[in-house]
């Protein structure tokens, strides 16, 4: 009787976890974050598209760089469907599986269904409104604009509840004012221009020095063309401006859009939790308590402590791409103005994982305590060659989550040059750490409408 | 966690997930069919617009008053449909469902819009060149429109953890294209709630 039960609990084991390891083993596996970087930075599209191929079709990471890449191709239809469908998952994925979530706690994070950031939710519109601003689209661009303004409201209204940044970016504020702006749209770009001076006042205090350059002239500008002189004059002198309106300019604006590097991606490392001498039997009581108490002992040095068995748990670790550049500078007309890094999107992407890290690190403690005490059930009902198997199992599925939008830029810079209405050609030239020349290059027939605004773009990998 | 817990969440998970991830199916179905899968602005929406639209623009008094003074039935176009919403609204359906609703009334003429007669005179130029003398078309015999209806389609959405409320309203006006005078003026709601559960099996 007690060898068919062993026998019975030896095949549930083995078939549970082979069975869980081959259903959580399909989310990204094989996927070198690294080298697809590296593919996009050298422009091998068709490689990077291609390595993506190893996430499910409806994965949001892969649907995201997917989106990117298309567009940086040049294929604004195929890119816009991916964008779509990847925004449809994310709202689908609201509702989180049961099934999917109590896979996860005996596999690994992989086999939830990656939900996007909430930053990369927002900077989906930013990235979308230039398959439409590409195709002068008026009415898709601005249907992009009012979407960033409604995702930053929504952060706003439920922070701090979600991991968001509460709606204050004033890079994606002041885009979408000039966005507006752009489409004749004034009074839509003065409250959007109004909210990214608002997001520079988010800790109470008004921290100029983070403005976009021309944010305070648009806000004066604007103010006073709509005849709002008290608001006009309140921001003249928070920004140090003339309140009195200005006869309306011939000149035109080029906004050059400087998108630098690669973000910091997620990469796997292995922790060690210690259980000590004596706390098995404690642990099988209450796993739950004992999850919270294992999991702060992350970095616990225990030399000298009676060890009962090392835990090995895997995490996601941010790692930083700094990237090869440092600056870069855009001349128009013997005008040079130097880009202004208004969206540090790397730094987003590091405090996005920092604020889910407690969450990850107590899922994987309770998982590995759950692979440890089936282990040692295993040892003691089945045997020792039992034992070793389900833990070799365990560590085999023992995998972190390192699934992110990696082909956006690590920061986005601006540089806002005012010209003469006509034809131009501006300069670009991107500098290292060091000041040394990585990029000399002149884009020529720039046209620009008198008093109108043009976008353009520069991506340095 | 004991081994009967355990047992029941492998046995359940693997389950679940095997089910979750069962093949593709097509169905065919009525195209008057209502289905709602997002909630976002769809065909059935644009088809119970242009139908209530047409529907009131056509009972209104403007139209009475053109029948007392004309013998032939007015001459409407279909004019800009502006999206201020926060979706990509394809505005040409939309188009094509409005002057359907007004062609299937019998009430009005409608002719081509902007684009479309753009592609018509080529037609006919190309024909100046190559059709036979008794089919050629003429320059100049164009029907020329009485009104053109304009109008703007803008939303809000309201959203708390999961469920949201997405306004649509969808305002539209007649303009009489010898006078400027906005002949008629109509707007229509559209409002929608998508719940979401926090979780599913």
């Amino acid at each position: 009787m007690r060898n068919a039960r062993r026998g019975l609990m030896g095949v549930w084991l083995v078939a549970g976890c082979a069975g869980a390891g081959y259903l959580a083993g399909c989310a990204g596996a094989g996927f070198n974050g690294a080298g697809f970087q590296a593919e996009v930075a050298r422009g091998q599209y068709d490689a990077a598209l291609k390595s993506l191929d190893a996430f499910p079709k409806n994965d949001v990471s892969s649907l995201l760089d997917r989106a990117l890449l298309l567009q940086a191709q040049g294929k604004l239809d195929e890119s816009n469907r991916a964008f779509d469908t990847a925004e449809l998952r994310i709202a689908d994925l609201y509702t989180r599986s049961l099934s999917r979530e109590a896979l996860s706690l005996i596999t690994n994070d992989r086999a939830l269904e990656y939900r996007a950031a909430a930053y990369e939710h927002v900077y989906i519109a930013y990235f979308r409104s230039w398959n439409y601003l590409d195709r002068n689209d008026v009415e898709g661009t601005l249907v992009e604009a009012r979407r960033i303004n409604q995702r930053l409201d929504f952060l706003a209204a439920s922070c701090p509840e979600e991991d968001g940044t509460c709606g204050n970016d004033v890079f994606l504020r002041y885009w979408s004012g000039l966005l507006f702006e752009w489409g004749h749209e004034p009074n839509d770009a003065y409250v959007c221009y109004k909210k990214a001076h608002e997001a520079l006042r988010s800790e109470g205090e008004f921290h100029p020095e983070l403005a976009p350059a021309d944010l305070g002239e648009r806000l004066v500008d604007l103010a006073g063309r709509m005849g709002w002189k008290d608001e006009a004059k309140f921001y003249a002198g928070l920004y140090g401006l003339d309140p009195r309106p200005k006869p309306a300019s011939r000149l035109g604006t080029v906004v050059w859009v400087w998108e630098n590097g690669f973000v910091g991606r997620r990469e796997q490392a292995t922790t060690i939790l210690p259980i000590l001498k004596g706390e098995t039997e404690e642990i099988r009581k209450d796993q739950a308590t004992w999850s919270q108490a294992l999991a702060n002992r992350k970095g616990m040095n225990y030399d000298g402590v009676e060890v009962d068995y090392l835990l090995r748990i895997s995490l996601p670790i941010f790692v930083d791409v700094p990237p090869r550049a440092g600056s870069a500078d855009f001349e128009t007309d013997q005008v040079c103005v130097h880009a202004q890094t208004l969206a540090p999107l790397s730094g987003m992407a590091q405090n996005a994982l920092d604020r889910a890290m407690g969450g990850i690190v107590l899922r994987a403690t309770a998982r590995g305590l759950a692979k440890y005490l089936a282990k040692k059930t295993a040892d003691k009902e089945v045997g020792k060659d039992a034992g070793t198997l389900v833990n070799l199992l365990g560590l085999a599925l023992e995998q972190s989550d390192t699934r992110s939008w990696r082909s956006l830029p690590h920061e986005i810079g601006v540089a806002v040059l005012p010209v003469e209405p006509g034809t131009h050609a501006t300069r670009i030239r991107v500098r290292g750490p060091d000041g040394q020349t990585l990029e000399d290059v002149t884009q020529t027939g720039v046209q620009v409408p008198a008093g109108g605004l043009v976008f353009l773009r520069h991506r340095t990998t | 966690m004991n081994e009967g817990a355990l047992r029941l969440l492998v046995v359940s998970a693997i389950a679940m997930a095997t089910v979750s991830c069962s093949g593709k199916s097509v169905e065919r179905i009525d195209p008057d069919t209502t289905v709602d899968l997002s909630g976002y602005w769809n065909d059935t929406d644009s088809r119970f617009v242009s139908d209530a639209m047409i529907s009131d623009v056509l009972s209104a008094t403007w139209y009475t008053d053109y029948a007392k003074s004309h013998p032939d039935k007015p001459t409407v176009i279909v004019g800009t449909i502006r999206n201020q919403t926060t979706e990509h609204i394809p505005v040409g359906t939309f188009v094509g469902d409005l002057e359907r609703a007004f062609v299937n009334s019998q009430k009005v003429r409608v002719v081509a819009t902007a684009e479309e007669r753009e592609e018509v005179r080529d037609e006919r130029m190309d024909q100046g060149t190559y059709a036979s003398d008794e089919t050629i078309k003429q320059f100049g015999r164009e029907h020329g429109a009485d009104y053109m209806l304009i109008g703007n389609v803008s939303s809000i959405i309201d959203e708390k953890k999961g469920d949201e409320v997405r306004y649509y309203q969808i305002d539209m006006t007649l303009v009489d294209i010898q006078t400027n005078e906005k002949s008629w003026i109509g707007q229509h709601e559209i409002k929608k709630l998508v719940g979401r559960s926090a979780y599913k099996s």
